[in-house]
């Protein structure tokens, strides 16, 4: 027998009617949807957003919100509460959404789709998912791996994938014995490999290593080429 | 007399899914179809055929390619939804006949017509 889904609760913010009331009223017809509230704008919404039976947020970004506009609004929210919020009104444009999912959407629909959409996105935020199609997605997978680049320090991005390995390995504090077990490599191999890691990365010891990993001293340091800094070493 | 048959134009897919689905729960009115344009609102004059035009728009020259079918049937209301407005303000034009008196000689009726359009209730 086909499990029926829990009762959404939702609110939905819109500065116009044809959403706030007319949507509205349709959501709250809808078998299994509740309608929690309604507001039209962020300010007016504080006391709705505060109670507990709200599963979702709908926000409507098509127009003005008490002269707020847009992403201004959804970050605002964002900083308000931690319920998924659904944004309608953007277009199904990699960079918009990018920048709505940026500022904490657990969703879209444009004004291309149709109710029943709108429905299943608002089901599918809930349960922590992510409806989009796939230039959306590749648009997204693209922008983390720019940001993971970003944030990584620039040294790290000489290593192997298996000094990589051993790095980390090194970070979490492995001796050069352990990493050859847990590797099954031969143990000469596992300290040439951390002898080009040092080198690599220009630093002297395991310690640097470890905070080469975690990105705290060598985001800047990692500049100086490896050459000088063993210059200054010997 | 059957149910008020209504056509929406220019409109997103949004926007008509909730009026279509609003007029589905009333049983004085139906929803023909959906059309994207004048062309089409005027083929759809015909086949399936409708009494009032629903249109979106948030400007007025989005009509202005609607009132040749306005002038020829003027018997068709369209109804115009500003999605954008917060008030919600449904805007209603028709291009009125004005047969009542035009028996009376010309100069008065032209007189009263004008007294009648100058009078907005």
């Amino acid at each position: 027998m086909e499990e029926t889904p829990p009762t959404l609760r939702v609110v939905v913010i819109s500065p116009v009617r044809i959403y706030v009331e007319g949507l509205a009223h349709l959501l709250d017809a809808e078998p299994g949807i509740r309608l929690t509230g309604t507001a039209g704008g962020v300010d007016t919404a504080m006391p709705l957003l505060d109670r507990p039976d709200v599963d979702v947020i709908l926000l409507d970004m098509t127009g003005d919100m008490a002269g707020e506009r847009g992403l201004t609004v959804l970050h605002r929210l964002a900083g308000i509460t931690a319920v998924p919020c659904v944004v309608l009104g953007i277009p199904d444009r990699p960079a918009e959404v990018i920048a709505c999912a940026e500022a904490g959407i657990a969703g879209y629909v444009t004004n291309e789709h149709g109710f029943a959409d709108l429905v299943g996105t608002l089901r599918s935020a809930t349960r922590g998912e992510f409806a989009c199609g796939a230039d959306i997605a590749a648009g997204l997978v693209g922008r983390l791996a720019l940001l993971a680049r970003d944030r990584r320090p620039a040294a790290l991005v000489n290593l192997t994938s298996r000094e990589l390995e051993i790095a980390a390995l090194i970070e979490s504090g492995y001796s050069n014995k352990e990493i050859a077990r847990l590797l099954q490599i031969q143990l000469t191999t596992a300290k040439n490999h951390v002898h080009n890691i040092l080198e690599k990365l220009g630093v002297r010891g395991r310690g640097q290593v470890m905070a080469a990993v975690r990105g705290r001293q060598w985001g800047t340091e990692t500049a100086r080429p490896p050459l000088r800094v063993l210059a200054e070493s010997s | 007399m059957g149910p008020i048959r209504v056509l929406i134009t220019h409109m997103v897919a949004l926007d008509c899914d909730i009026v279509r689905r609003i007029a589905g729960e009333r049983t004085d009115m139906t929803i023909v179809g959906s059309v994207s344009g004048p062309e089409e609102a005027a083929e759809a004059l015909s086949c399936p055929g409708f009494d009032v035009l629903l249109l979106s728009a948030s400007q007025p020259d989005s009509l202005c390619g609607y009132l040749d079918l306005m002038w020829e049937n003027p018997r068709l209301g369209v109804a115009v939804v500003d999605p954008t407005d917060r008030l919600g303000l449904v805007r209603v034009c028709r291009i009125v006949e004005r047969v009542r008196g035009a028996g009376a000689r010309w100069p008065e009726y032209l007189a009263a017509v004008l007294r009648s359009a100058a009078d907005p209730g």
